[in-house]
């Protein structure tokens, strides 16, 4: 273990970052007062909220060679620690720790996040909000490093709701339209449901450890696992609780309503927030506990269900969707409902394979498709656009790219990764045979929706009106950064080849031997619990690979061709199936049901409380004391209500109640 | 105490102990008399706060070496009193502060405003070490008269009236049961001294009676369900700036004496008292989801906090046994909240500067372009108040429900973390408020009061989204100051 205080450096740098761009924003506006037209200082902002990141990056790919160099045994990089809270056995001091797990993170944010940040200077050009968008996504960048390279869970919980609050920042930052800041509501106050598990899960699990330091509670849990199981069920409803946080903010079932809401935001914000960072937020954490998670097969087989169900909900609804950022947001929720099936299936390394194939393509759609919103003067209807490819050629490209890793075409980096996770699955035997069949319909859904969306925008007839639109190409600030992902979108899965096709090329798993010691753990525990791993065998391997890439190719031409002359198919559907159409269209309808289960009893609740409390107390009972209300004055219809005679009842019934329920235990 | 010779009760160590006390009552003598030769209002706020400042120091100093127990162990000048003694000037220093440009039309009285507010830190204090049911009834008049005149004491304000007229009708009724119940414990037992009474295994029927009776009367003070109902009705109508002290001074001294009676209950009442805190959070947060003035927001949200902090006393009874846990976690959440209700409802006392429109939220639209910094520091408010990380109220939230976990009451914890997950919904509305949504139109050409009159304001402000910053990202020091 090395001690480095510069490590602290990773996350401040876009914290001091973020608060320049703040102190910038004041000043513009201040100088916006005096001439309306001033220029501020956004070009300023700008450079401050992309250097910041980059230095940030720098140091992160700093920390990872130092890593490297190490032996694999004692790859870890610790920060000075910050003795941060001491109440008796409550210790919790905050340390930034980069391990693999963590280093990999650290460049993911850091790397995708300096790539979105030098694309938002072009987005975002003109917007008079334009230094405090920097300063909110720089303060994201803070938390979402804080959540990753925390050693302590309360530390990681600093970042968790700093993302959340930041991401509801961002939401809403366009809120002249209304509604924007209605999404940033519901995705904040959806994130804290699963908050308030985690904060339930982090109690117990200081119950159970009597620490909240990460490393320690993964050393301690095989501890926990001998003998009688005395400790099994606490230890699966901890790690239950901790996973319902993590649907919260990784937008599965059946908290996933939110994200789709979410796409409210600017689309840099969607990019890196709700595709590439954030929202893996939840993988990360199982994946950084892995075994606690895998001492219970039970909790394993809840995250998989979970994520297998949420892949194909997420899926199917992308299918109808006619916004191509909801298409996207959908995509999202769907893919990181296939982290879950990995994490839930044992397969640590290769849901993090997955989050960091995803970042890089999921990431690049996003910022495509802002070049196409951007291009075409903020339209965002798959049915008014078509025959794009002409009008906008490089980013027309790089979609291409993020669409054949997205629907898991064989080489793309979403091949391996996903073909991984199925693996995984298929190995587990048993009920997860059901769940590898779930997640290959929904990879037959992934590669339809994702072509029809690429026929949808770029071929076709030109659907938009020429007079009002005319698309344009996207200046060089957004199209670079499309280039940079697009490349590692496609050439992301020499990260992790297949180890058939390794064998092959004679190149190693990378990331799996680059994550081995942190999932060792997690892996030792599930050979505890479950006996050996099955191990796939080399034939099998390959039918694997056939079956995803036979099914990826199939439904990625049937979907292209569907729609490459237009938006007819789209029409029939709706016609013939009118009732499919828009039950998937509306999600399953589970925003409906929240709607009519949860928040409107909620709501009637509240309103029958404060008028059980502001009126039916009040008005309910005799109304006596006019001759005091006369006493002071005119204007006190408040008095003759008796409310104070029925303040003065409640309170002595309260007293008679504890009287006798204390007299009588 | 009657056969006890003077000469022993009042030593200097005695006089010592109450020192912080007596500043305070020697400051209130003072202040009348300047009252009465001049009416500067330098002189006057030289004052108070001169001795505001000479009762803290004292305080300080008295807490580097606590005394113990003095007049004759019907007081009790220990650490916690002392800090509670710190936490109250606290919140009196803010409540004066954000008063001083308050008041328009009221100024003539101005000095028996500030004597009245000056005397209820006495109160407080008196009711924080008390040792001895007596002594803790003199504290509670001691802080309530003075609050009764001051909730009225915009006199030609129904609003005000009407919230001084049931605030003072109702805590006599409350201060009766007080002391019936203490009257009760003293045919039972034969003392009013809790020292002795902490001696006696257990209570009979009629001790207990005394015991229910007492701690209803308590309830009352820190407002907890069924005795809550008074709170939005005389939070919203009092002067903000007392306001600001009802809702964290008064409600700070009862809880601190709470602590120290909560071993008259039995464990059995653990159940109980965790239901009451549940149904007044749950009271208290629904109730404030369906508010649109903010004022009443807050004070519904108070009931709520008030709720919180009570499951501390239940976790204490439930088998919490780590030793000062319920103490080190009260005193923590109560600082916070102290700071942070303080900072936000003076806030709204200095926007109500310009008229008294602003608590209504349609008012707080847009404001964060017209006056930056208000809206930043209610936003840090808003935020501590809902629990957010790095701020004051997320730490005495998580003391708090960890309190409750390691007494076994995990049922409770959950219940309460989902319940203050339905607090964020309404502390966000405000933020949404003032920064993402435009200005009412009725708003556009309103002017920012004066830099110089709100300078006491933005002052006391500052100073409490500094401790609420401070208490969020350095707990360690203020834990350590607890613990020790």
């Amino acid at each position: 273990m090395e001690h480095h205080s510069w490590l602290w450096w990773i996350p401040f740098l876009p914290l001091v970052g973020s608060a320049v761009c703040g102190v910038l924003h004041y000043l513009t506006i201040r100088a916006r007062r005096a001439s309306p037209d001033a220029p501020g200082y956004a070009g300023l902002a700008g450079m401050v909220g992309v250097l910041s990141v980059g230095l940030s990056l720098v140091l992160a790919i700093r920390a990872f060679l130092l890593l490297r160099g190490l032996p694999v045994e004692e790859r870890v990089l610790e920060s000075t620690p910050w003795d941060w809270i001491g109440v008796g056995d409550l210790r919790i001091v905050l340390t930034i720790v980069l391990d693999p797990l963590s280093s990999t993170m650290t460049l993911v944010v850091t790397g995708v996040g300096f790539l979105i940040h030098a694309y938002s200077t072009g987005y975002m050009k003109g917007d008079k909000g334009y230094a405090k968008f920097f300063a909110f996504m720089n303060l994201f960048v803070f938390a979402m490093l804080m959540l990753v390279a925390s050693s302590n869970l309360l530390g990681l919980f600093i970042g968790w709701e700093g993302v959340g609050l930041c991401s509801y920042l961002l939401i809403g930052f366009w809120y002249e339209k209304g509604w924007p800041a209605e999404a940033g509501q519901k995705a904040f106050v959806m994130n804290r449901i699963g908050d308030a598990c985690f904060l339930v899960g982090s109690f117990l699990l200081v119950r159970l450890f009597g620490t909240l330091d990460l490393s320690e509670i993964g050393t301690l849990v095989p501890g926990l696992l001998g003998g009688s199981g005395e400790h099994d069920l606490e230890l699966a409803v901890t790690a239950l609780l901790l996973f319902g946080g993590c649907c919260g903010k990784s937008a599965q079932i059946p908290l996933f309503t939110w994200l789709p809401d979410a796409m409210a935001g600017p689309t840099p914000v969607s990019a890196l927030i709700h595709a590439a960072t954030m929202v893996t937020a939840g993988v990360y954490l199982v994946a950084r506990l892995n075994p606690l998670f895998a001492a219970s097969p039970t909790v394993l087989a809840v995250i998989a269900t979970v994520g297998a169900v949420t892949a194909l909900v997420g899926a199917s609804t992308a299918l109808v969707q006619r916004d191509i950022k909801k298409v996207l947001a959908y995509s999202t929720v769907s893919q990181l409902g296939y982290m879950f099936l990995g994490l839930g299936s044992g397969a640590f390394g290769a849901a993090i394979f997955h989050l960091v194939t995803h970042a890089f393509f999921k990431g690049l759609l996003f910022l495509g498709a802002g070049s196409v919103i951007h291009g075409m003067h903020e339209e965002q209807d798959l049915h008014k656009m078509g025959g794009l490819r002409k009008h906008m050629p490089r980013t027309y490209v790089t979609f291409v790219a993020g669409a054949a890793a997205l629907s898991g075409l064989p080489l793309m980096s979403g091949y391996f990764s996903k073909d991984e996770i199925l693996a995984h699955a298929f190995s587990a035997g048993g009920y997860y045979y059901l769940l590898w069949a779930v997640g290959i319909g929904g990879a037959m859904l992934t590669a339809y929706y994702t072509w029809r969306m690429v026929a949808l925008t770029f071929f076709g007839p030109e659907r938009f009106d020429h007079h009002h639109v005319h698309p344009h190409e996207s200046p060089f600030s957004m199209t670079g950064p499309l280039a940079v992902l697009a490349l590692l979108s496609v050439g992301g899965g020499l990260l992790g080849l297949a180890p058939v096709l390794g064998h092959l090329a004679h190149l190693p798993h990378l990331m799996g031997d680059w994550l081995a010691p942190v999932v060792e753990p997690g892996e030792r525990v599930l050979a505890m619990r479950h006996g050996p791993h099955g191990e796939v065998s080399h034939s099998l391997e390959w039918i694997l690979l056939g079956v995803g890439a036979a099914v990826a190719l199939v439904f990625a031409y049937r979907g292209f061709v569907a729609y490459r002359d237009g938006i007819g198919a789209d029409e029939r559907l709706a016609e013939r199936r009118p009732v499919l159409a828009g039950f998937l269209s509306e999600a399953w309808r589970v925003d409906a049901s929240y709607q009519s289960f949860v928040v409107l009893p909620l709501g009637a609740l509240a309103r029958v409380t404060s008028a059980v409390v502001d009126q039916l107390v009040v008005d309910g009972i005799v109304n006596g004391s006019a001759t005091v209300a006369r006493a002071i004055g005119q204007r006190t219809r408040r008095f003759a209500d008796g409310d104070l005679r029925s303040y003065a009842l409640w309170i002595g019934a309260g007293a008679v109640a504890i009287s006798f329920m204390w007299i009588w235990s | 105490m009657i056969q006890s010779d003077l000469a022993r009760v009042y030593d200097a160590d005695t006089l010592w102990a109450v020192s912080p006390a007596i500043a305070l009552a020697l400051g209130v003598l003072v202040l009348l008399m300047v009252g009465v030769v001049t009416h500067a209002r330098w002189a006057r706020g030289a004052v108070v706060a001169g001795t505001l400042g000479l009762s803290a120091v004292l305080q300080v100093v008295v807490l580097g070496d606590p005394p113990g127990a003095v007049f004759d162990g019907t007081f009790m000048a220990d650490h916690a009193s002392g800090l509670w003694g710190l936490l109250f000037l606290c919140g009196t220093a803010v409540a004066w502060l954000y008063s001083l440009n308050y008041y328009g039309e009221d100024r003539p009285y101005k000095v028996e405003h500030d004597v009245m507010m000056l005397t209820t830190p006495i109160g407080m204090m008196l009711m924080a070490g008390a040792q001895d049911l007596l002594l803790f009834f003199v504290g509670l008049e001691l802080l309530s008269v003075p609050l009764y005149a001051l909730c009225a004491f915009r006199r030609n304000r129904t609003r005000s009236v009407e919230a001084g007229l049931k605030y003072f009708l109702l805590g006599a009724f409350g201060a009766a049961f007080y002391l019936y119940g203490a009257a009760l414990i003293f045919s039972a037992t034969g003392t009013l001294s809790l020292a002795v009474l902490k001696d006696f295994g257990s209570f009979s029927t009629l001790a207990m009676s005394g015991v229910a009776l007492l701690m209803a009367s308590v309830f009352f003070k820190i407002s907890v369900f069924p005795f809550h109902l008074w709170v939005p009705d005389v939070y919203e109508g009092a002067p903000t700036p007392v306001t600001a002290l009802m809702a964290t001074g008064t409600k700070a001294a009862a809880f601190a004496f709470l602590l120290r009676v909560t071993f008259l209950l039995p464990e059995s009442a653990a159940m109980t008292v965790a239901t009451i805190a549940i149904v007044t959070m749950a009271l208290g947060n629904l109730g404030a989801l369906v508010q649109q003035d903010v004022k009443r927001m807050l004070a519904y949200s108070g009931v709520a906090h008030a709720g919180t902090v009570l499951l501390v006393v239940a976790a204490a009874l439930g088998g919490d046994r780590q030793p000062h846990g319920a103490l080190d976690a009260a005193l923590y959440y109560m600082a916070a909240y102290v700071f942070t209700a303080a900072g936000a409802f003076g806030l709204l006392a200095m926007l109500e500067q310009g008229g008294d429109r602003f608590t209504h939220i349609d008012n707080l639209r847009g404001l964060a372009r017209r006056r930056p910094y208000t809206a930043a520091a209610l936003t840090l408010f808003m935020l501590s108040l809902g629990g957010i990380p790095l701020t004051g109220g997320f730490l005495g939230k998580y003391l708090v429900f960890y309190s409750a976990v390691r007494a076994d009451m995990i049922g409770v914890a959950v219940i309460g973390v989902l319940l203050s997950v339905v607090a964020l919904g309404y502390y966000l509305r405000v933020v949404v408020a003032l920064y993402m949504q435009p200005e009412p139109a009725s708003l556009a050409g309103v002017a920012v009061p004066a830099r110089r009159t709100l300078l006491p304001a933005s002052f006391a402000t500052g100073a409490c989204a500094a401790l609420v910053l401070l208490l969020g990202v350095l707990p360690r020091w203020f834990l350590t100051q607890i613990g020790s």
